[in-house]
């Protein structure tokens, strides 16, 4: 894995990426790649093996779910952090029992994700 | 937000000037205390317990008050007596106007008055001016046929207070026949009907709002700059439909979308809000969709 945490960011909005970019960049994590759909996010996946996928839910073309629950039947190991507005418990726990490691609500605070993050790889 | 509804009343009645107007909000957002400051400084908090209020606050749309007595770290009457030592806004607005010799305490309320004449409020109504609170104050400011769409207009403002302009204030809501085609983004909210809301521009208040939301300069209104309007949508309407889900009611959030809303607009039921970052505008509008067969 290496010292440098590899994420792979899926979000459909340009300015969600770049914010989420910005905090992770600046806490020394490497930015793998950038997805702007579930679709894009799953094949991405299989070619970048990033150690972490941060997955918005809401999104055009195949939402975050999906994507969530392609990516884990493709690898039973993927950590998939989902990051989105749509904070109903239903989602949560849906997200949860498809295999997602943690679920954090927009708007976000910058602590917590890096931490949220760290956490997740680190196996916690 | 009291402020600059006050604040903008005495300008234009010739009060005061918007430079002495402005000079006034200026030092009061770099004196304001935030709650949970206080509260650790009073020891009825720790830090740490602050800290998790504040990361909490972050993503729900509630009073840090509210969460720290939901999570049992203070009562109702000691988060009543940390907003006591806050100050009220109105109050610490109207003690700067005096203190700065802009106006006397003996005419408060005579202009109390004319303002409230002014704006058709009641003295109810004016009670609830004068709490300060953003929640009593900007449904004053919608019509009573907006209906199930305040609860919506309130999150979404909260969240431009909390997100982009602390200072952020409304103008008088109205319903309207028309939904923004330009220069806009919308997301629907869909259940067994609906609500699609978007932000549209106003006088440059949009581009503001873009700009300021994602960190980043747009020289203009294009596809870059309103996906940060429509993130910033799409967080407030997250917010609602989160609270919402907490009351037993699920609602679907559609994507942003740049263009035709998603849905048929119920005819005669859309909502209509100004909003004002500064000295520009931009509008929020809030409207009902037709239930789907």
């Amino acid at each position: 894995m290496g010292d440098v945490i590899r994420v792979m960011i899926c979000d459909d909005s340009r300015t969600s990426r770049k914010l989420l970019r910005n905090i992770l960049e600046e806490a020394g994590m490497e930015i793998a790649g950038e997805a702007t759909n579930g679709e894009e996010a799953y094949l991405m996946y299989k070619e970048l093996r990033p150690d972490l996928v941060t997955m918005d839910i809401t999104m055009p073309k195949m939402d975050g779910v999906e994507a969530l629950t392609l990516i884990r039947k493709e690898d039973a190991n993927a950590k998939v952090v989902m990051l989105s507005a749509a904070g109903q418990k239903e989602k949560m726990v849906d997200a949860i029992r498809r295999g997602a490691s943690d679920f954090i609500t927009k708007p976000f605070e910058a602590d917590k994700i890096v931490k949220t993050l760290k956490d997740v790889v680190a196996g916690e | 937000m009291v402020e600059k509804i006050l604040g903008n009343f005495l300008v234009e009645t010739g009060r005061i000037s918007e430079e002495q107007l402005k000079e006034i909000i200026q030092k009061q957002d770099t004196t304001r205390v935030k709650l949970g400051f206080i509260a650790v400084a009073q020891g009825m908090l720790t830090v740490d317990q602050a800290n998790e209020i504040n990361r909490l606050q972050q993503s729900m749309d509630k009073r840090f008050g509210t969460i720290a007595v939901e999570k049992g770290y203070l009562t109702d009457d000691q988060v009543d007596a940390l907003l006591e030592k806050q100050g009220n806004p109105y109050l610490t607005f109207t003690q700067a106007l005096v203190d700065a010799g802009l106006i006397q305490m003996e005419d408060m309320d005579g202009l109390l008055r004319e303002f409230r004449e002014k704006n058709g409020f009641t003295e109810e109504q004016l009670t609830d001016i004068r709490s300060g609170e953003t929640d009593r104050i900007v449904p004053l400011y919608l019509p009573a046929e907006a209906g199930e769409m305040n609860q919506l207009i309130g999150t979404v403002i909260r969240t431009l207070i909390r997100l982009v302009d602390r200072n952020t204030y409304i103008g008088k809501a109205y319903m309207t026949k028309d939904f923004p085609q330009e220069k806009q983004v919308n997301q629907s909210l869909i259940w067994e009907s609906g609500i699609v809301d978007c932000f549209s521009e106003g006088n440059g208040g949009l581009l503001t709002l873009c700009s300021t939301f994602a960190h980043e300069d747009f020289p203009e209104l294009d596809m870059d700059a309103l996906d940060s309007a429509g993130e910033l949508l799409n967080c407030a309407n997250g917010l609602f439909v989160s609270a919402l889900s907490r009351q037993g009611e699920f609602l679907e959030i559609i994507p942003p979308s740049y263009g035709e809303p998603e849905g048929e607009i119920k005819e005669g039921r859309i909502c209509c809000v100004p909003i004002f970052l500064g000295e520009q505008q931009l509008f929020f509008t809030a409207a009902e969709l037709e239930q789907e067969d």
